[in-house]
């Protein structure tokens, strides 16, 4: 869930204070890395649900967006009382698909829309987990880090690297690989 | 960014971190470089404090690759000549008189609207931008992760003007055509490489389908991906009128996406 704007007079600032109170009482998994786009993250449609009906009635008139399952966004917007005005679907990617990563590691990276996560971090990473040197934890707040706004789920990370390990176990991915000639990337 | 030789240990734990991979060993050295015609200066490797010695250095840019961090850095304001008149706030004044490192090191405290795309449908209850009868569009190039030079977007924009689309005007990637009815960017930025650039426009829902196609013509023509984000408002029973549009192509709509919940006021209107 994020709401624009990030900057503006006391007035409007006023507001985007009480927006982050009310979300940050339904207990977003995100809770100690305010940003600036005020984007929060939450693990369950409940409390989801609780902030939006929150906000709704607190009639703050700034612009919120939710990002989730249409038909789920859908029905939490009618029971807080409002309704889906705008929606953005993706049609997928196009062009030289061959150059993207594997499912599994496209699965992580793209939940950083700025694709600031690096494929070449999940693999390292979930490396580093398979031969339990890091925990999935620990992991996915690394990938976490990367991500500037903050709306990387790294509790959905965690579920997606428990697939990614188990992959790289049957021998579907291949493990990293660091270059050892100049030149030569990853 | 540049790795500075004099400092860096040659542990190599910045490699993975680079999401266009542009990180490597110099064998030879027996160090990390960074390979520079790959760098998009998104600022990632520098932001992880991965680097002991604190060998990355974000070096002062100059025009165009100051383009790289414009579009690549989502915390990074506009600085370049061209987005001279797009300096619209006091905090982006602010942004501007800091060096490299201390916009760094602000780390997304301080997000201004970045050089990739606008706000698109985030705030159309209260903008209106995208309105009924009219599809929004988006051609996100180089997402997610591959990175595209601006030939290639080129390559885009062209084919979407030939059949007449017009694009966002509030989008950077505008300013930077010398045609606008062409779809023709700048000569000298051609070979510059970001992490991603939106191409915005919006058409009516009657074209929607002709230009789809084109798109997907044109996705074959390019050495990148494209995401595809299809923007509809919705109409009052709840239906999006753009999805049967693009089923009718083969296309499937994501079942995810985003929202705008419409608490938004005073609400724009969409007609």
């Amino acid at each position: 869930m994020l709401s624009l704007p990030y900057r503006g007079p006391p007035a409007v600032m006023e507001k985007v204070e009480k927006y982050n109170e009310i979300c940050r009482r339904h207990h977003p998994i995100n809770p100690d890395r305010p940003r600036a786009w005020y984007i929060w993250v939450f693990d369950n449609r409940e409390n989801m649900q609780a902030a939006l009906k929150e906000l709704a009635e607190a009639e703050l008139g700034l612009p919120v967006v939710v990002s989730g399952l249409f038909d789920e966004v859908a029905g939490c917007c009618r029971r807080a009382g409002t309704a889906a005005h705008t929606v953005n679907h993706s049609l997928g990617f196009w062009g030289k698909t061959e150059k993207l990563p594997p499912r599994e590691i496209l699965e992580i990276t793209t939940m950083c829309g700025h694709g600031l996560v690096a494929p070449n971090l999940v693999r390292h990473l979930a490396e580093k987990v398979r031969l339990d040197e890091v925990s999935a934890a620990s992991a996915c707040q690394e990938m976490r880090m990367a991500c500037i706004c903050d709306i990387f789920n790294h509790v959905r990370a965690e579920e997606l690297m428990g697939h990614l390990v188990e992959a790289i176990e049957e021998g579907r991915l291949a493990p990293p690989q660091p270059s050892r000639e100049k030149g030569v990337a990853l | 960014m540049i790795i500075r030789e004099d400092l860096c240990s040659g542990c190599l734990e910045c490699l993975p971190y680079c999401p266009m991979e542009a990180i490597v060993e110099d064998a030879e050295a027996g160090r990390a470089t960074i390979i520079e015609d790959e760098c998009v200066e998104c600022g990632v490797c520098y932001r992880a404090r991965v680097c002991a010695p604190d060998a990355i250095y974000p070096q002062d840019l100059e025009w165009p690759r100051t383009l790289r961090m414009e579009f690549s850095d989502p915390s990074a304001p506009y600085m370049s000549p061209v987005f001279e008149h797009r300096v619209i706030s006091r905090l982006q004044a602010e942004l501007r008189e800091m060096d490299r490192r201390q916009l760094l090191d602000r780390q997304g405290e301080a997000l201004t609207i970045s050089g990739r795309g606008t706000v698109e449908m985030k705030m159309n209850d209260v903008m209106g931008r995208f309105k009924r009868g009219r599809a929004g569009l988006a051609a996100e190039v180089g997402r997610p992760g591959v990175g595209a030079r601006f030939r290639d977007v080129q390559v885009v924009t062209r084919a979407l003007a030939s059949i007449g689309v017009r694009f966002e005007p509030q989008n950077p990637l505008t300013d930077l055509m010398t045609d606008t009815q062409a779809g023709t960017l700048r000569e000298d930025i051609l070979s510059e490489k970001v992490l991603s650039c939106i191409i915005e426009f919006d058409v009516p829902l009657e074209a929607l389908a002709g230009v789809l196609t084109r798109m997907k013509e044109v996705a074959q023509q390019i050495d990148t991906v494209f995401a595809v984000d299809l923007i509809s408002v919705v109409d009052e029973d709840g239906s999006i009128p753009t999805v049967p549009i693009a089923a009718s192509l083969g296309l499937e709509p994501s079942i995810a996406g985003k929202t705008n919940v419409g608490l938004g006021r005073p609400l724009a209107s969409l007609d």
